[in-house]
């Protein structure tokens, strides 16, 4: 059996992430999440969508539900990476809102429209903020 | 085993590693000196970040703007340097090294092209070393690597537009409507689906042409062939820059990318000769001048970070331009072209602005103005914000306390990325 040389197995290892790294996209569900896919141009980020926030609170026993600021909360690049529905900045932003005293649950609303002009159902990601 | 060592571990002419390492290294520090660091400003901004990957996040320090704009700075001194007057595989690892970091410390950062620069950067640094530009790289496993890479990101981006809007030309209606209208004219209401057709063809046939580039110069049946993926995949690049889409220095590469890796060796020779070819011998005190010149231009910056990170990149330098005078030359050319890009351009301008913008948008006015105070040191001609700072003042008076709201009317801020 031949002796497989340092840089051979490197040269496998290399195409095999290469060409797997994407092919994972594929295969896994299409996340929103397109960093390592190639996916110059797609239709999804061509679609312009809109992001609020809304933290729901416990005072005195009393819950209510108010909208939470998020353009002046976090720099416009969050807000955009938001509105193309990065998964890692969701959970980031939504555990970020969960800090805000008193807060029991933080939600994101998310609506598009894509290029042909259609609107599909808005979309909530929402997040229980557990015991302070 | 004898098929696969012909196709990986065949010898390939020195000029095309030699050419593209020089060349990828003089753009990647005009980017990082021109188009990255100014957006430097939103990097924990408001306290909050995400980092690629959550490893990251933990491992590395919270992005500040000094720590962006330093890096940056910093490994574009150290590209050019390396540009200039060649680099040793540690000075190649450092720069690929504080490239990745620098796109990878915050999610904000998601050009795709900042990550196939950190896997060809890594392909370089893979590669022989020392072999100069007229010989031969006995074992090419590492260039062709480099080369497999942009084959299959061009078959991705192609099976990515194998969907209905793309086929249709809605996406590309969207998205390059002004500036493909002149080709509407010509070829009517079909000319999207034409189009974007055609990029698919295009990127499948680079895909091709970048594998077959694997033989180039072992069969010289495939000279001309690749030359003219070259010419069309630098054209399909410029059309896609001149579309208007906002893709960075996207296109910068992958033109330089065409040229290099599917040109003939000739045409790469003429253009090498307009570099220096090799080493020539010559005082130390060149690599002390770049030093110097290096910490002078980034104490005079004033651009957070740059003291030091250009400092760190100085004393790089001397330790290696101190056995080779050409990268004390490239340090001493670097300083110069930094300071001269600094002094003719908005760069500071623009880093100031943008700061102010995003921190008035978080509600920072005090710290707001102090930033246009600071673009107004460094604005083109009636582009100062003097009516803004006023605005600010205004609205922090009125308020009677400090940095509360943000209600003073539109400002730029920072979404391209």
């Amino acid at each position: 059996m031949p002796r497989v040389r340092p840089a051979d197995a490197l040269i496998a290892l290399w195409l095999l992430v290469q060409v797997g790294l994407p092919a994972a996209w594929y295969l896994g569900g299409q996340s929103p999440d397109q960093r390592f896919a190639w996916r110059m141009f797609s239709s999804d980020r061509l679609t312009h969508c809109k992001v609020s926030g809304a933290l729901t609170e416990v005072h005195d026993g009393v819950r209510s539900t108010r909208d939470a600021d998020l353009s002046h909360h976090y720099q416009d690049g969050w807000i955009s990476l938001l509105t193309h529905r990065n998964p890692d900045v969701e959970q980031a932003v939504l555990a970020d809102l969960c800090e805000e005293p008193d807060s029991v649950r933080a939600t994101l609303r998310l609506s598009c429209k894509r290029p042909d002009g259609t609107a599909p159902e808005p979309e909530r990601m929402s997040m229980d903020c557990g015991p302070k | 085993m004898k098929v696969w060592d012909e196709v990986w571990h065949s010898p390939i002419r020195a000029v095309r590693p030699w050419l593209f390492e020089r060349l990828l290294l003089l753009l990647l520090a005009f980017d990082a000196w021109f188009l990255e660091a100014p957006h430097g400003g939103r990097l924990g901004a408001g306290g909050f970040n995400v980092a690629h990957a959550a490893w990251l996040g933990a491992m590395l320090p919270t992005p500040t703007p000094a720590l962006y704009v330093g890096l940056m700075l910093g490994i574009g001194a150290l590209a050019f340097a390396g540009a200039v007057g060649g680099a040793s595989r540690t000075h190649l690892a450092l720069v690929t090294a504080g490239w990745t970091w620098g796109w990878s410390m915050s999610l904000l950062d998601t050009w795709q092209h900042h990550y196939l620069l950190t896997l060809l950067l890594t392909c370089l640094c893979l590669s022989a070393r020392g072999v100069g530009r007229d010989g031969v790289v006995a074992d090419g496993w590492a260039w062709r690597l480099a080369a497999s890479t942009v084959a299959i990101v061009y078959l991705y981006a192609a099976i990515a537009k194998i969907d209905g809007d793309w086929l249709a030309g809605d996406d590309l209606r969207v998205a390059a409507h002004a500036a493909l209208a002149p080709v509407v004219d010509i070829l009517g209401p079909s000319a999207f689906q034409v189009l974007a057709i055609g990029a698919i063809v295009t990127e499948f046939s680079l895909c091709i042409a970048y594998i077959a580039s694997l033989w180039i110069d072992r069969l010289p049946a495939l000279r001309w062939p690749l030359a003219v993926a070259g010419t069309v995949g630098a054209g399909f690049h410029i059309a896609i820059q001149e579309s208007g889409f906002k893709i960075g220095w996207f296109s910068a590469y992958m033109v330089l990318s065409s040229c290099v890796f599917l040109m003939p060796e000739g045409a790469l020779q003429r253009v090498a000769g307009w570099l220096p070819a090799r080493e020539v011998p010559g005082p130390r005190a060149w690599a002390v001048l770049g030093g110097v010149g290096l910490l002078t231009v980034g104490v005079w910056a004033n651009l957070p970070g740059g003291g030091l990170a250009l400092g760190l990149a100085a004393g790089l330098l001397v330790v290696f331009g101190w056995r080779r005078s050409a990268v004390g030359i490239g340090g001493v050319a670097a300083a110069a072209s930094l300071a001269g890009l600094l002094e003719t351009t908005d760069v500071r301008f623009d880093y100031y602005r943008l700061l102010g913008g995003d921190l008035r948008h978080l509600g920072d006015l005090r710290g707001a103005i102090d930033a246009y105070r600071l673009a107004d040191v460094y604005a083109p001609p009636g582009e100062d914000r003097t009516v803004m700072v006023s605005r600010l003042e205004a609205e922090i008076g009125s308020a009677g306390s400090p940095a509360t709201s943000g209600s003073v009317g539109p400002e730029e801020t920072q979404t391209d990325q």
